[in-house]
């Protein structure tokens, strides 16, 4: 029979080499929760600041972590906690006090409601390379975003809010958030085309 | 709301389902317009792309990326 003692240290080290790995996964996780708190927030201090926060978040609840979802599933859930804490926090200060100027309308549509140039069906990215062309566009149109709209955008399609909690936590109009939201859809929808078009021909 | 849309006022719809739910005489009126232009099935083509390819930017760890 194996002794009391034996099976608790036994314990211990698996569990420490766990928390070591775990560690260093937190690590290599940083600069991924970097990039996303930099989109989601447009500011690179407040970026780096609420990511160190997460990552002392995560060390300090690290034996809270049972491994029922994957790691970085978990800290990314931690990172958008706090990122809605800052928002809530502060958004009358990050929010948009009118709707920015945009003209993405009047580049697309003529006066009269029709295209200035008829689009061009997109060439569907099914195999994996093509979806990570894509993938690659994609991430680079989100950047190019004018700062309120990717804000905006990225509350909605990142932290996954719906549109009254957006409007409630900026202390914005329902309208200017759907116009917002509308002109951010269009901006994309814009930049990809030009990319991909590129890309597919 | 009326029956036939420019083609600007039917991607605004297009684009609107993606944050709420199209009224009954919306979905009607853009089906219609869908139906007879040439145009504006592309851009529902382009925001359905759009939005499959969301899902998975938005959630690489589920999709193992």
């Amino acid at each position: 029979m194996v002794p009391r003692w034996h099976t608790r240290i036994h314990r211990l080290f698996a569990c420490k080499m766990n928390r070591d790995e775990l560690l260093a996964q937190l690590e290599k996780a940083r600069p991924q929760l970097l990039k996303m708190a930099r989109l989601q927030l447009r500011n690179d201090a407040w970026a780096e600041d609420v990511v160190s926060d997460t990552i002392v978040t995560a060390i300090e609840k690290l034996d809270a972590f049972e491994g029922r979802s994957q790691f970085r599933t978990w800290v990314v859930a931690i990172l958008k906690h706090k990122i809605l804490d800052l928002f809530r926090r502060a958004g009358r200060e990050v929010a948009l006090p009118d709707v920015p100027e945009d003209s993405i309308d009047e580049e697309i549509f003529l006066p009269g409601g029709g295209f200035r140039e008829p689009p061009r069906a997109w060439a569907d990215p099914q195999e994996l390379v093509r979806e990570h062309q894509f993938m690659a566009i994609l991430d680079a149109c989100v950047e190019r975003m004018p700062t309120a709209q990717g804000r905006v955008f990225l509350m909605r399609e990142w932290l996954g809010l719906d549109t009254a909690e957006i409007c409630k936590d900026l202390g914005i109009t329902t309208s200017n958030l759907f116009v917002t939201l509308h002109r951010a859809r269009l901006r994309l929808r814009e930049c990809i085309q030009v990319n991909w078009l590129e890309q597919a021909s | 709301m009326k029956i036939h849309l420019t083609c600007k006022e039917s991607v605004e719809l297009i684009v609107a389902s993606e944050d709420r739910p199209l009224t009954g005489s919306e979905r009607t009126a853009l089906r219609f317009h869908l139906w007879m232009c040439r145009n504006c099935p592309k851009v529902e083509q382009q925001m359905q792309i759009i939005r499959r390819m969301l899902d998975r930017w938005k959630a690489p760890d589920e999709t193992g990326k």
